[in-house]
């Protein structure tokens, strides 16, 4: 499984957070932000593009399949670690999508980024409507990250690092 | 969509126009939830029209597309396998903006699905 790994002398520096209850109609505003401030944090347009892709995909996934309650909220995180650019989504998703989603991480990550892609795009048309199958497979591919799964509780967090 | 009428498909932050026959143009963000039945059905009528012409090609302009969400591409995916397994089989040259990272990726990724008919072009 790929990873990339942080040196344990580096600090985060966490540069944005966002909480808000999980819509749909926030998505767009939200990967246009991270894209301009990261690209001006970064001084690298091309790495603001990356972070916002990655964020909108992330942020799609979560907000599809987040619990439904008022109480309902979801978090981004965007930090920096040394070399490392991380984003963080975390939510609350409804139980059963927890057990999908680790059998799709399961599946995504024993494939290197370039044929989990391919792989992903030949399954994607067979699935129904509504869904492509293809958001993490892309935030590897297009968006140049690696991903991690950590669950706690009800509490699940998606991490995606990439080299600066 | 026959003769050089311009038809143009209006979304949430896009447009789509088939300014003749063998001719489309994205522009704006495509982020839709489900944009199978409206890009998708635009994307359609697009193929079969070229398919009842027996067009040679269809260009698409994509230099203008801002941002496409995955379930953007999977309209594209569709688009593919509707010319592989149609009636009449045409080039479908997909026109990107170099500087733009996603496309690179994204496109020439579809392009790789389907080399005999797929083609892209980077400026």
């Amino acid at each position: 499984m790929a990873s990339v790994q942080v040196p344990s002398d580096v600090a985060a520096q966490q540069l944005v957070h966002l909480q808000f209850r999980p819509m749909w109609k926030y998505i767009q505003g939200i990967r246009q932000f991270c894209d301009s401030f990261a690209a001006t944090s970064f001084d690298d347009p091309e790495l603001g593009h990356r972070v916002g892709l990655v964020i909108h995909e992330l942020t799609e996934n979560a907000i599809k399949y987040n619990r439904k309650d008022d109480q309902a909220s979801l978090g981004i995180t965007l930090r920096r670690l040394g070399n490392i650019v991380e984003v963080e989504v975390a939510n609350t998703p409804e139980p059963e999508a927890v057990e999908g989603l680790r059998a799709k991480f399961s599946g995504l990550q024993s494939l290197p980024a370039r044929e989990a892609y391919m792989a992903a795009m030949r399954r994607a048309t067979t699935l129904p409507q509504g869904k492509s199958g293809l958001g993490l497979a892309r935030v590897r591919h297009d968006g140049g990250m690696e991903l991690a799964l950590n669950i706690e509780q009800d509490v699940v967090r998606i991490t995606a690092r990439g080299t600066i | 969509m026959q003769g050089t009428q311009s038809v143009e498909l209006t979304g949430e932050g896009f447009t789509v126009q088939n300014q003749e026959p063998s001719r489309v143009v994205f522009r704006g963000t495509v982020s839709m939830r489900d944009p199978s039945r409206v890009v998708g059905g635009y994307l359609r009528r697009i193929h079969d029209t070229a398919v009842a012409s027996k067009l040679p090609e269809v260009t698409v302009e994509l230099r203008e597309l801002k941002f496409m969400n995955s379930s953007g591409l999977r309209v594209f995916l569709e688009w593919v396998e509707n010319i592989r397994t149609g009636a009449h089989r045409y080039r479908l040259r997909l026109r990107i903006n170099k500087s733009v990272s996603w496309q690179r990726s994204s496109f020439f990724a579809i392009a790789d699905l389907a080399p005999e008919f797929v083609t892209v072009e980077s400026t």
